[in-house]
């Protein structure tokens, strides 16, 4: 069942909306705003794998951290006392919108159905369940303010827009998603580059022991723990354990598969993974050139097919990409981009903009430290009839944000191989 | 001489790399080691420190000092 089923079926058991809700073009109430945001939040990927709050507009989270040597002798003598640190993470949600266009003539198929409200409500769950919920998991992954750029017809995806041209997402450029936090300067996630190894399971203990120790210690502390993954890396972790010839290696083939699933565990940590989290995921980066000087990207190897370069001052207006032999030169293996020797439209020392795919990543954190906000004031539903065009617009709207509480505390491999190791 | 910094994301570490690299913090390499500076990603700032050795030369008190600084001179010449 999809998410979009559940929450339309959820929609109107909970009487979130009547018909009047719809036909009306009226906003919803308090109460019907906050259940919304929970149908909002159950169709996360991340839901029950981080901590989301509902939030009512910027949000701050408070802690303290005892670091350093805090119990002293107690020898009758009075003591200075000793001051925590403390730290803030604060949330200020980005606003979001769908609008989603329907011509009467849909509409009028719908109201065949024997429930029509139903079937209204679904639509909008339709819009709330696939391009809230699914794009925020997308944004909290992919979002670098440096802006990724992408083909003008998938950001505009209403059929107008250049099939090839690129222009810069600027809806993915509100804020820093995973990738890019770890990869910005002076963050404190820790990196750990597998180097294309595909044995999951060192990486994934090389990850655990990047934590920092008072981060491991303690049984609470594991069951808090999760790896974030993606998808197919979640696969191949369960044939490598598969190949293990021992009950847990049976017990993964037969109940951790298909309907049946159960969680897989390793060294005592679940294992989550993230459908939307692509197997290889999409990185950008800028870089100032050096003339015919390979300069290294980040991440290797790359692939030369999802690899696009455009000036790092790129914006709305839809342009070519420059192309690889004739503006630059990539070697995919080595990870370097220069540009070419001669007739490159890109200048020596010209910034460029690179958006690529790399290899598996992983993330490792509590639950409790990464936090989602979906602000639930700002959860708005609304129709607008287009009486001339036959057409009805169904619009909705939210405001959301995530953050680590202490970034310190995240722990990620990057550069894992998408194979699966030959034994184990 | 390369001076390596780490100046993209946290501490870094691998099966790649000879150290875990702290942000911000500056690593000596000497030029035997260029190949593998090169190959670092460019989460790195490479900085190539002129030969400043020759010039402070005059080491004459020590000859001791001095016998080795030749020899490292001839070592870094036949290398490239």
């Amino acid at each position: 069942m999809s998410n979009s089923d559940i929450l339309a079926r959820v929609l109107v058991q909970k009487g979130v909306l009547t018909d009047a809700d719809l036909s009306g073009g009226a906003t919803l109430n308090a109460a019907q705003r906050e259940d919304l945001a929970d149908l909002t939040i159950a169709a996360f990927g991340l839901a029950e794998h981080a901590t989301v709050e509902k939030i009512y507009d910027t949000w701050d989270y408070d802690s303290i951290e005892l670091t350093g040597r805090y119990a002293e002798l107690d020898n009758g003598t009075e003591s200075a006392g000793r001051k925590p640190s403390s730290y803030k993470l604060t949330l200020d949600p980005v606003p979001l919108k769908t609008v989603l266009t329907l011509q009467d003539s849909f509409l009028r198929k719908l109201a065949t159905k024997p429930i029509p409200e139903e079937q209204k409500a679904k639509i909008l769950a339709e819009a709330q369940g696939i391009a809230m919920a699914n794009d925020i998991d997308r944004m909290i992954l992919y979002s670098n303010t440096l802006g990724p750029s992408i083909k003008e017809a998938d950001f505009l995806n209403n059929g107008s827009g250049h099939a090839t041209n690129r222009v810069k997402d600027t809806t993915f450029s509100e804020f820093n998603g995973l990738i890019a936090a770890a990869d910005a300067s002076g963050s404190a996630i820790l990196t750990h580059d597998a180097a294309s190894s595909s044995d999951l399971g060192l990486v994934l203990r090389e990850m655990y022991k990047n934590l920092p120790p008072a981060y491991r210690t303690g049984k609470a502390n594991k069951q808090d723990l999760r790896y974030y993954m993606p998808s197919d890396l979640y696969e191949n972790l369960k044939s490598q354990l598969q190949k293990r010839q021992t009950h847990y290696g049976d017990w993964v083939l037969t109940k951790g598969q298909g309907e049946s699933e159960e969680a897989i565990f390793f060294n005592g940590i679940l294992c989550v993974e993230l459908p939307l989290f692509d197997i290889n995921p999409y990185v950008v980066e800028h870089i100032t050139m050096n003339g015919t000087t390979a300069k290294n990207l980040k991440y290797k190897p790359i692939s030369a097919s999802t690899f696009y370069a455009n000036a790092a001052a790129l914006g709305s207006t839809a342009t070519a990409p420059y192309v690889d032999t004739t503006d630059y030169v990539l070697n995919t293996t080595n990870g370097t981009v220069a540009v070419a020797a001669s007739g490159s439209a890109i200048g020596n020392t010209d910034s460029v903009k690179y958006m690529y795919q790399t290899l598996p990543q992983i993330f490792l954190t509590k639950k409790s430290n990464f936090i989602i906000g979906v602000s639930v004031n700002d959860m708005l539903m609304e129709t607008e009839r287009h009486a001339n065009k036959g057409a009805t617009d169904f619009v909705t709207r939210t405001r959301y944000s995530y953050g680590f509480v202490k970034a310190g505390w995240v722990s990620r491999a990057i550069n894992v191989a998408d194979t699966v190791i030959a034994s184990y | 001489m390369f001076k390596v910094t780490l100046t993209a994301g946290g501490p870094l570490s691998g099966p790649a790399y000879d150290r875990r690299y702290e942000p911000g913090v500056t690593y000596d390499y000497p030029e035997s080691k260029r190949a593998y500076v090169e190959s670092l990603s460019g989460r790195f700032e490479v900085v190539e420190v002129p030969d400043a050795k020759p010039a402070p030369a005059p080491a004459a008190k020590a000859p001791d000092a001095k016998a080795p600084a030749a020899g490292d001179k001839s070592v870094s010449k036949k290398a490239s």
